[in-house]
């Protein structure tokens, strides 16, 4: 089987976009899973941008230096994707009074309540929307996806210590959404 | 089953990591291929009309240059053939090809065409110079 190296060097040098494809077939599991834990679990959305990513990626392939792993490369251009997207969606709420961002507030408070009988993964996703985009980010890669604190500091592009801190923070904001989670009327159901 | 652990975020991401779902779908490879496709298709059209607009540019700047400073018929000789010979293959290339490589870049990208048109004009200068001279001799 060849690497995502080699592959990259066959869809590079040769413009085999069959290459390509492997590479989105090898990626795409992690990169989809990882996007619906940062949108809340919208599947829509997750991979309109993880579609997105891989095009860019697709485009920029030339210039990946290969300095760090091709998912490390991926996991930045989805990073930055997601934020632009936010900031967007942002841009446009601003517009509307923020009416929409009230209403995704409420939507995403009311199916983290609503969705405790269902999967993990999907309460989970909706719990990490009370963290900023950041936070968010931070702890998705350093707890679930097990990267090192400096490769999240190349892949969102901030110091390393700005990463401790997002981490930190982010896992105590969770902690305190879980815990009045727990103590809820859902205390003795299970989320797995 | 992550009942009372479930305020633990350590846990949590650790059942969460351990039964991720396995979202491989062949439909959204296809679709991101596709997509790839399409926008390659898109970029090679704008790269395409891009060289067209700037080899018409270059080429009628060359005529303009020749039709303003008519130094000699040598000149214009030279400079209309460099300019038909150019033209042709610029114009047949940005229809042909999306990206120039190796020698085929170098000779129809966008500063040789003006370097060979200055090289040509020195050339023809010095030519009909020696001419004149040759024939104030009357040799």
């Amino acid at each position: 089987m060849l690497t995502d190296s080699e592959l990259i060097d066959q869809v590079v040098n040769a413009g085999d976009s069959q290459a390509f494809t492997t590479l989105v077939r090898r990626h795409q599991q992690a990169l989809r899973y990882s996007l619906r834990q940062l949108t809340g679990w919208n599947e829509a959305l997750a991979d309109d941008l993880s579609q997105e990513t891989f095009l860019k990626a697709y485009l920029a392939l030339a210039s990946f230096k290969k300095e760090s792993a091709f998912s490390t490369w991926l996991y930045r251009i989805a990073y930055n994707v997601f934020v632009s997207y936010k900031r967007k969606l942002q841009n446009t709420l601003d517009q509307y009074a923020n009416i929409e961002s009230a209403n995704e507030e409420e939507s995403a408070e009311s199916g983290f309540n609503s969705r405790c009988e269902t999967d993990l993964h999907r309460d989970l996703a909706l719990a990490m929307q009370a963290l900023t985009v950041q936070q968010r980010s931070a702890l998705h890669l350093y707890m679930h996806r097990q990267c090192t604190q400096q490769e999240i500091s190349e892949i969102m592009d901030v110091p390393l210590g700005t990463v401790k801190t997002l981490i930190n923070r982010g896992r105590l904001v969770l902690q305190e959404k879980l815990a009045a989670w727990q103590d809820g009327k859902y205390d003795e159901q299970t989320i797995g | 089953m992550m009942n009372k652990q479930s305020d633990n975020p350590e846990a949590l991401f650790r059942a969460a990591r351990q039964t991720e779902p396995d979202l491989s779908d062949q439909a959204f490879a296809d679709a991101v291929m596709q997509q790839i496709s399409k926008t390659s298709a898109n970029q090679a059209m704008t790269a395409r009309q891009k060289n067209i607009i700037l080899w018409l540019a270059a080429t009628l700047g060359v005529l303009i240059a020749g039709s303003v400073f008519p130094i000699n018929e040598i000149f214009s000789l030279i400079t209309n053939g460099v300019t038909v010979v150019y033209g042709f293959l610029v114009v047949s290339s940005a229809f042909l090809t999306t990206e120039f490589t190796g020698f085929f870049s170098m000779l129809v990208s966008g500063v040789t065409l003006p370097v060979i048109s200055f090289i040509a004009l020195m050339i023809s200068t010095m030519a009909y110079s020696a001419y004149q001279v040759v024939e104030a001799d009357g040799i």
